[in-house]
């Protein structure tokens, strides 16, 4: 990919969750990156999906060293991972009759499923595995000063093909939609130039379930991809931040300083007064 | 100066007026009462200010003020447009000197790193870099405004902590404590000033 060049992480960077994060909501960037405001607490999703992805990770490296992996091994670095999760400040902010025991169990369910119908690659190459680019605007040719920087969960190689894999946990099966446009999917194939992105999605309905998504994008996708990065890189520089209310106030760490508290709004849904 | 009086004085202002400037721009400054008020609290209102010299002009006064605490001894010149009547008679020297004065205080003050984070917003860079050549930043109306720092500005600042021996939460809680926000997010103009700032305390 010719708009996404490696190079030496530099001090100026941007990470693929964090354009996520303000294209999801511009202020809680603002809030979490620019300003460094002190998180009100923590998400459940974040304490689960953290502790998760530390046992898949450990599935991975197990198999990296040559080993197989044993379901005890992996299920104790998840309970280590989710402790250590837990334990951190500020609190997990839990629903009403929501317990970490109880959201613990489900993490629990989630790595059991993933162990029950994962098939393991041919070779792992990589764990959290870290690059840098520097970022090329493809409207313009301009060398963005911030670079892109993150970690693909795992590397591998299947049946004969370069893939990356990707973890996620989510309420519920991804959409057609989502599996189409997802970001992340366009910039891991410009960055790796793999064959494929292998979305491995967990849910946290009442029964877990392992899904796998075999995805490719063209090229005009993953220039696509860049070009949203290159832009959302772009609002940020100039200091474009709003806010965007929605379904993902529930959970912000950030609900109360900017005004949307759940509990302040009407039963109707109003904005708060 | 110890580190205390050093966070008090730096300590972001609240309150920040704007008022219209050249070329349809907005300028933000702090009142003159929010300064002494800082001074007062840093210093325990043992502090002074006087004024070296005065120039009345056509249109402008000036005023070169210093301000002396403790052993610090800090000079910068202050001016205002001659304020007149519709019919161009002037209406009072005597005010225009204190504003004057007010805006002399102010400017000495910054040198000590109060309200440095409004000021370095204020002040563009010297050339923006736009392709292949490079232009005066007043040229470039396109410019924004939150001009975020340079890689290589980045880049800097993070030698500059690492060599004073300062981590990065360390780094970000200082920029934070001087304009509001992590380091990585300061202007072009706000990361001069921080530039400056680490230098002096490595120094």
């Amino acid at each position: 990919m010719e708009y996404l060049k490696h190079a030496p992480r530099t001090d100026l960077h941007c990470s693929v969750s964090q354009i996520r994060c303000a294209q999801l909501c511009s202020k809680k960037y603002e809030y979490r990156y620019v300003l460094g405001a002190e998180a009100e607490h923590r998400s459940p999703n974040l304490v689960l999906g953290s502790a998760v992805h530390e046992a898949l990770a450990r599935y991975y490296t197990v198999i990296r060293n040559g080993a197989v992996p044993h379901p005890e091994g992996v299920l104790a670095a998840y309970s280590d991972a989710f402790d250590a999760e837990a334990a951190k400040e500020p609190a997990v902010l839990l629903d009403d009759g929501e317990t970490l025991g109880a959201l613990k169990d489900s993490g629990v369910a989630l790595v059991k499923a993933f162990l029950g119908e994962v098939k393991p690659p041919d070779k792992v190459f990589g764990v959290e595995t870290a690059f840098a680019c520097d970022v090329i605007d493809p409207d313009s040719g301009e060398i963005l000063e911030e670079q892109l920087v993150g970690a693909f969960d795992a590397v591998v190689e299947d049946a004969g093909k370069l893939v990356v894999l990707e973890h996620k946990t989510a309420a519920r099966a991804w959409s057609a939609d989502q599996l189409e446009y997802d970001l992340q999917v366009g910039i891991y194939q410009a960055v790796t130039g793999a064959d494929l992105v292998r979305l491995q999605v967990l849910t946290k309905t009442k029964v877990a379930k392992f899904y796998v998504h075999d995805l490719v994008r063209t090229d005009a996708a993953q220039v696509e991809a860049v070009s949203v990065v290159c832009r959302v890189l772009k609002a940020i520089r100039a200091g474009a931040f709003w806010h965007n209310r929605g379904w993902q106030c529930k959970d912000c760490e950030y609900r109360s300083r900017c005004g949307a508290v759940p509990e302040a709004r009407t039963a109707a849904g109003d904005a708060p007064a | 100066m110890d580190q205390e009086k050093l966070r008090l004085l730096t300590r972001p202002f609240a309150d920040i007026k704007s008022r219209p400037g050249r070329n349809g721009q907005s300028i933000q400054y702090i009142e003159g009462h929010a300064v002494v008020a800082r001074l007062n609290e840093a210093f325990c209102g043992d502090w002074s200010f006087r004024v070296v010299q005065h120039d009345v002009r056509e249109g402008e006064v000036i005023v070169l003020g210093e301000l002396r605490a403790g052993d610090m001894v800090k000079q910068a010149f202050g001016g205002s447009e001659v304020t007149r009547t519709r019919e161009g008679k002037v209406v009072s020297v005597a005010d225009d000197l204190k504003a004057a004065s007010t805006d002399a205080l102010k400017k000495a003050a910054t040198l000590l790193g109060v309200g440095l984070h409004v000021y370095a917003a204020e002040e563009p860079p010297a050339q923006v870099r736009t392709g292949p050549k490079l232009v005066e930043a007043h040229d470039e109306p396109d410019v924004p405004a939150t001009n975020r720092l340079t890689r290589k500005q980045a880049e800097f600042i993070g030698k500059l902590a690492r060599t004073a021996g300062m981590g990065k939460h360390e780094l970000d809680e200082q920029s934070k404590l001087q304009f509001g926000k992590s380091h990585a997010f300061l202007t072009v103009a706000e990361a001069s000033a921080f530039i400056k700032s680490l230098s002096a305390a490595a120094a």
